[in-house]
């Protein structure tokens, strides 16, 4: 018998770590419990940050304030400002282009395979993940709307359509059905429009947060 | 760069909500795999969607927001075993921790019961590894991360994130020796 060698050893460690190494399971409603956990600290997130008047006296105080006042009159005159604080607004396009970017990728991946299954394939599971995605596509595409990016919200518009489709279908779609939605796709450009909205995504949040728009670091 | 701490619209909170509860799961196993612990892990994981919430402003969507939340649960959890080190007194370089220096690190009676030896074996084991060490080793080889991946993580260069690899791997294939002899 021949002694394994030192790759084959590691190989072997590897290997015996990675499959044996318990991990407590966490259901499907374990999200919410984080959630749930997280969203009072979330509110208080802005709330806990010392104030820096503490540290001032009454009169430095009024002083800069009565500063503040003045340059921030002639500062409004001379530039325009979106009604909400601007790094609120960056937050809630980023936080959106975030969740459409893996939405979108989800959505694509699922037509997919819905599409080039065959009769073997598992349509419960694939109506459930339309299902599934469709709650997030009207959140993400009504919060587009509202946050200025109409082609986003159109584009989640159209895959919504889709989803909705597979979603409300048949339990044992037919070859022609599945071959019809591929068309379909193919002719509405809906898959090459996801990929064209996760690139204008990308585009978009990759610009760099102007250290004039008040973003603290 | 925290750029993003004033509050949200209601629609970007729900927004938010959606990605919390989609990628919980993912960061709770990574976070359980780098601490070994599951009170320690679900700390990481309030942390990390914490860090998450106030640092958009920052967040390049180049990468998915599952990249991006991955990499800072990672840093959580890296700070974490840190400090839990410095709390059980030990100021050694890499390479020097034995397991019996960490006992508060070991396996749970929860996973010796599940009657997993094997599991509990390897769970003491990596816990017998430094920060480092025990980082490396789960970025590498549990999660697939790149070397350069694991160096930024650890803020450590290519060749002593590949080191801190190879002496995880090394470490515990001596820790597990009983195992892996025992095996066919």
């Amino acid at each position: 018998m021949t002694r394994p060698n030192d790759d084959d050893l590691d190989r072997r460690t590897i290997e015996l770590v990675t499959s044996a190494l318990p991990v407590p399971e966490r259901d499907e409603a374990y999200g919410r419990e984080v959630w749930s956990r997280l969203q009072p600290a979330l509110a208080q997130s802005g709330a806990r940050r010392p104030s820096p008047w503490k540290a001032w006296s009454p009169w430095a105080a009024a002083a800069a304030v009565a500063i503040l006042v003045t340059g921030a009159f002639f500062l409004g005159r001379a530039t325009s400002r979106p009604p909400e604080g601007p790094v609120s607004v960056e937050a809630r396009r980023r936080i959106l282009l975030a969740a459409v970017g893996d939405h979108l990728e989800k959505s694509r991946r699922t037509l997919i395979e819905y599409v080039n299954s065959g009769p073997e394939g598992d349509v419960r599971r694939q109506r459930a993940a339309a299902e599934d995605l469709l709650a997030g596509s009207r959140l993400y595409r009504q919060t587009a709307a509202r946050s200025g990016e109409p082609g986003v919200a159109e584009v989640l518009e159209e895959v919504e359509r889709v989803l909705l489709e597979i979603a409300n279908g048949p339990e044992q779609p037919t070859a022609e059905s599945r071959a019809a939605l591929a068309r379909r796709l193919d002719t509405e450009g809906i898959l090459f429009k996801i990929e064209i909205i996760g690139a204008h995504a990308t585009e978009r949040a990759d610009v760099p947060v102007p250290r004039s728009a008040g973003v603290r670091s | 760069m925290e750029g993003s701490e004033a509050a949200l619209p209601g629609d970007a909170e729900e927004v938010f909500r959606r990605l919390v509860e989609e990628h919980s799961r993912m960061v709770f196993r990574l976070a359980f795999r780098l601490t070994g612990n599951e009170q320690d892990a679900e700390d990481v994981v309030q942390e990390a969607f914490l860090k998450a919430y106030r640092s958009f402003g920052s967040f390049d969507s180049r990468a998915s927001f599952g990249t991006w939340i991955h990499s800072i649960a990672s840093h959580c959890a890296i700070d974490l075993l840190r400090r839990r080190s410095r709390r059980a007194g030990w100021g050694g370089s890499d390479g020097a921790l034995e397991a019996e220096d960490l006992p508060s690190h070991r396996p749970g009676p929860e996973a010796l019961a599940r009657g997993a030896e094997a599991g509990a074996a390897v769970a003491e084991a990596l816990a017998g590894l430094s920060p480092n060490e025990r980082t490396a080793f789960v970025l590498r080889h549990f999660e697939g991360q790149t070397i350069e991946v694991i160096g930024r993580t650890l803020g450590l260069g290519d060749n002593a994130a590949k080191q801190a690899v190879f002496r995880a791997v090394h470490k515990l294939r001596r820790r597990l020796s009983p195992l892996l002899e025992a095996e066919p």
